[in-house]
């Protein structure tokens, strides 16, 4: 059997597959975390709940609607982004003169509620939601053997992270993004809804997070605690990438995971929290963060 | 009576041929926090005229032109742009309604390219340049098209602010100190461009410092004092105004 | 959080009306009061006050928002109660060994989190806590989920048996006092204004000479200690050390304390403790899920009362006058 320092390849590859997943979901959370950011300038400590509102709503969706995975994968996200938006129009607008601890606390509160309604209803243990046909199953691809939907997963989360770079950076709506991040009230003045802008981005942080939570479901089990260790971990993500870049919380997502994949292999009892052994290390080298401009 | 009905005495040619003011600011004030900075100002700019805000620093000209905008909101008294009163218009609706702003900042977006910078302001009315009569104009911009937006130099800024604004087809643009910062050619430069604007047919209402670049463009001229306007003349009754303005503005 | 607006933070301090008539009357209803309620609750009440007054202090009075308390808090509560169940020490030094995990653990967390500030402090404090969160959940001494239990309060000194509820609670009660008398005068002290000052100006503090950095650090870690002797008299009263006490919502719950309480103002913790404490009684025993009580709360707390029951309350009286 090949090893490589000493450890069993298939060991190897298996914990980086799964580091890779990890680090996909830490990729689409901590992406939808700094486009909120950006523009809207709040910390949405409710971004781990509306992951766990979109895994359940694939979940309803199968169970009470019989709308299957593909059709999930489309509407899940979308009934997360309406409920964000409809926050963001509601309550979310009035904190944006305050400090801006005060959107962190709103959407801390926003979390306990949405996850406490939730644990009320179904409890704290898990609903399972089956992967769909056409993704189980494993292919045979050399080294190892890939399980379908995980390497799905993977695929998935690039793209949805790429496509996300790619509309910030390339199209036209990604321009007043840009711009309005970097002065709202003249894009105003120029004569752009800056207000409905900033609706939408809510909305779609919070679809980001909705994507990502369906991905979820046939990995992980649906419940209600789902979105709020991995919320932590996340921040300490941003934290590490810096808040600025949108491809540096995608790279520094899928980095962590791998490294806390490795992490598993060769140290297993620190791999809970080697990301934040990580985050304090870059806080004391480099306080920006590693791909942070200091705002 | 106002600074602005005195001065147009029936012995001179009434300013814009007769016809109603374009812009019609009445009794203006405005406060940043509790810190009341325009005490009712009162002006007019006529179509076609080039307008210029003379006042040394601090006297609330920016100001005066932040709150025509609607940047500021903390506002009391009457805006009229084309008859039409726009103090409860939002901010984003304003551009709309023909008004364009150029800040003193400039503002030119980092993250952007010249080009997306060009372009991002939307088209709010018919009669704006198009982007191939602006490269025209401003041939450096095509060639640095692509570069990100602030790498440009402080003058070629300057050049992407206005030209910007040009696309968009409004019909009086607020300018806020243009040639603050930059060379002498520069300015001549911008100079020009102000000329092309008026052959458009489109109203400036300018804030600037540079007196002598203010007073080969300008029609008409309102001094500010302590958030207030307190004369008020044309360009043919300049010379005899020299002296007065000359204190007025602490040369 | 800077106190530029009104609107963004209670009011400037004020000072407490003649202190030494309000902390006698604080002793004199504390002695009387268990006569009317169960002394375990006025107790159980005492320990949170005293953590949303040392929470306070970082946050009303300093402006710094920790998301981590929670470690201090825990911390403190979980080496309190082994040093008495596993080390059989008397209480007043398994407290004190308490006390010095938190201030040794705010030392480590205050350190790195200050480098930065505002939101990326808070997030940095959470992340931190929830470090300790792991480390407490697996490590040994912790007993993981089962947590620490079953030990015997011990003999104060070696000679009052704190076993007796009414022993304890004096104690306790006397504890409580001495700090919040103690939060008291550091916020009235010359440091206390200069981390007023770093609150509203931390530029202009800077440019006058003064370390904001250092005052900083020096207040985390008094904030620290101070809620890790909240911890500490907490696994003395319940004899229980868990992780619920190091868990994130712990350190949540804090802050809604503070803040429906008042930020910034001296009785605003004593009342938010109350209210929070209170809730939580009545929710335990109705149907309501309290996590979303908790949650609604913060949500409408935050939009529509920011000041706190005693920050609207002076902000009346202000008005009246004015």
């Amino acid at each position: 059997m090949t090893t490589i320092f000493g450890v069993a390849l298939p060991v190897l590859t298996g914990q980086l597959l799964i580091g890779l997943i990890n680090g996909s979901f830490y990729a689409l959370l901590s992406l939808g975390l700094a486009v909120i950011f950006g523009l809207l300038r709040i910390v949405n400590f409710a971004h781990g709940a509306f992951y766990m509102l979109g895994a359940f709503a694939a979940w309803m969706l199968l169970n009470y609607a019989g709308i299957g995975y593909w059709g999930a994968l489309f509407l899940a996200p979308l009934v997360v982004a309406v409920v964000g938006m409809v926050i963001e129009r509601t309550m979310l607008r009035a904190l944006y003169g305050l400090d801006h601890l005060y959107g962190l606390l709103f959407t801390f509160g926003l979390a306990l509620l949405l996850e406490g309604g939730f644990r009320h209803y179904f409890g704290t243990s898990g609903q399972p939601y089956a992967a769909p046909e056409a993704l189980r199953g494993a292919t045979n691809i050399g080294f190892m053997v890939l399980p379908n939907y995980r390497g799905w997963v993977v695929l998935a989360s690039l793209v949805v992270c790429l496509g996300t770079w790619a509309i910030i950076e390339k199209t036209k709506i990604g321009a007043y993004l840009r711009a309005a991040t970097e002065n709202s009230t003249l894009v105003q003045a120029f004569g752009v809804n800056v207000p409905v802008l900033l609706t939408l981005t809510y909305g779609f942080g919070c679809a980001l997070a909705g994507v990502a939570g369906v991905l979820a479901a046939p990995l992980f089990q649906v419940s209600p605690l789902m979105g709020s260790n991995l919320i932590i971990i996340v921040f300490a993500v941003v934290v590490i990438g810096g808040m600025g870049s949108i491809l540096g919380a995608i790279v520094t997502g899928y980095m962590l995971g791998i490294v806390e994949g490795l992490c598993k292999v060769f140290y297993p009892e620190a791999a809970n929290i080697v990301v934040f052994v990580i985050m304090a290390i870059v806080l004391l080298l480099r306080p920006a963060g590693l791909f942070g401009k200091d705002s | 009576m106002t600074a602005t009905d005195t001065l147009t005495a029936p012995a001179k040619a009434a300013r814009g041929g007769g016809a109603a003011p374009q812009l019609k600011v009445r009794k203006l004030e405005a406060w940043y926090g509790e810190s009341h900075a325009l005490h009712g100002v009162d002006l007019d700019v006529y179509p076609g005229e080039t307008v210029t805000l003379l006042g040394r620093n601090g006297v609330g000209k920016t100001t005066t032109l932040r709150a025509i905008m609607g940047i500021i909101r903390k506002r009391k008294g009457e805006v009229e742009f084309e008859q039409k009163s726009i103090m409860r218009v939002p901010l984003h609706r304003i551009a709309h309604a023909g008004l364009g702003f150029v800040p003193e900042e400039r503002g030119i977006f980092a993250s952007l390219t010249v080009e997306e910078n060009l372009t991002l302001p939307p088209v709010v009315a018919r009669g704006g340049m198009s982007i191939e009569k602006i490269y025209e104009i401003f041939p450096n911009l095509l060639e640095r098209r692509t570069s990100p937006g602030t790498k440009l130099s402080g003058g070629e800024q300057q050049m992407l602010a206005i030209a910007r604004i040009l696309r968009t087809g409004v019909r009086l643009i607020l300018l806020d100190e243009p040639t603050e910062g930059l060379a002498p050619v520069i300015v001549e430069r911008i100079g020009e461009v102000l000329k092309v604007l008026k052959a458009h047919g489109v109203s400036v209402l300018l804030v600037e410092q540079n007196f002598r670049f203010a007073s080969r463009i300008a029609d008409h001229f309102y001094v500010m004092d302590h958030g207030q306007v307190i004369d008020s003349f044309s360009v043919s009754e300049l010379p005899s105004r020299t002296e007065a303005l000359n204190t007025a503005l602490g040369v | 959080m800077s106190a530029t607006h009104a609107d963004t933070i209670v009011m400037p301090t004020r000072k407490s009306p003649v202190p030494a008539i309000t902390f006698a009357g604080l002793i004199l209803i504390l002695a009387i009061l268990p006569a009317f309620v169960y002394p375990i609750f006025v107790m159980k009440l005492l320990c949170f006050v005293l953590f949303a007054a040392a929470f306070n202090l970082l946050l009303g009075y300093t402006g710094l928002l920790s998301f981590g308390h929670a470690a201090f808090f825990g911390g403190a509560a979980y080496v309190t109660a082994h040093a008495l169940k596993v080390w059989q020490v008397t209480p007043e030094l398994a407290i004190i060994a308490g006390v010095v995990t938190s201030i040794v653990l705010g030392l480590i967390i205050g350190v790195v989190a200050i480098r930065r500030q505002g939101i990326y402090f808070a997030m940095i404090t959470l992340a931190m806590a929830q470090m300790f969160y792991f480390f407490c959940l697996q490590a040994p001494f912790t007993n993981g989920e089962d947590g620490i239990q079953g030990f015997s309060r011990g003999n104060l000194f070696g000679i009052i048996d704190l076993n007796e509820t009414m022993n304890l609670y004096y104690f306790i009660a006397a504890v409580s006092v001495l700090s919040l008398a103690l939060i008291w005068r550091i916020v009235n002290s010359p440091f206390g204004q200069i981390l007023r000052a770093i609150r509203e100006n931390e530029p202009r503090t800077i440019s006058l000479g003064y370390s904001a950095q250092r005052f900083k650090l020096a207040a985390f870690v008094m904030s620290a200690g101070l809620t890790g002797l909240a911890g500490a008299l907490k696994a003395l009263l319940f004899q229980f050390a868990t992780l619920a006490d190091v868990a994130w919502q712990m350190s949540g719950e804090v802050i809604l304390m503070t803040l429906i309480g008042g930020i910034g103002t001296m009785a605003g913790p004593v009342v938010g403790a109350g209210i929070l404490v209170g809730m939580q009684n009545f929710l335990a025993t109705s149907g309501l899920p309290v996590t979303m009580v908790l949650g609604g709360t913060f949500m409408i707390c935050v939009l529509l009362f920011r000041r706190g029951v005693v920050g609207e309350f002076l902000h009346l009286l202000e008005r009246r006058k004015g």
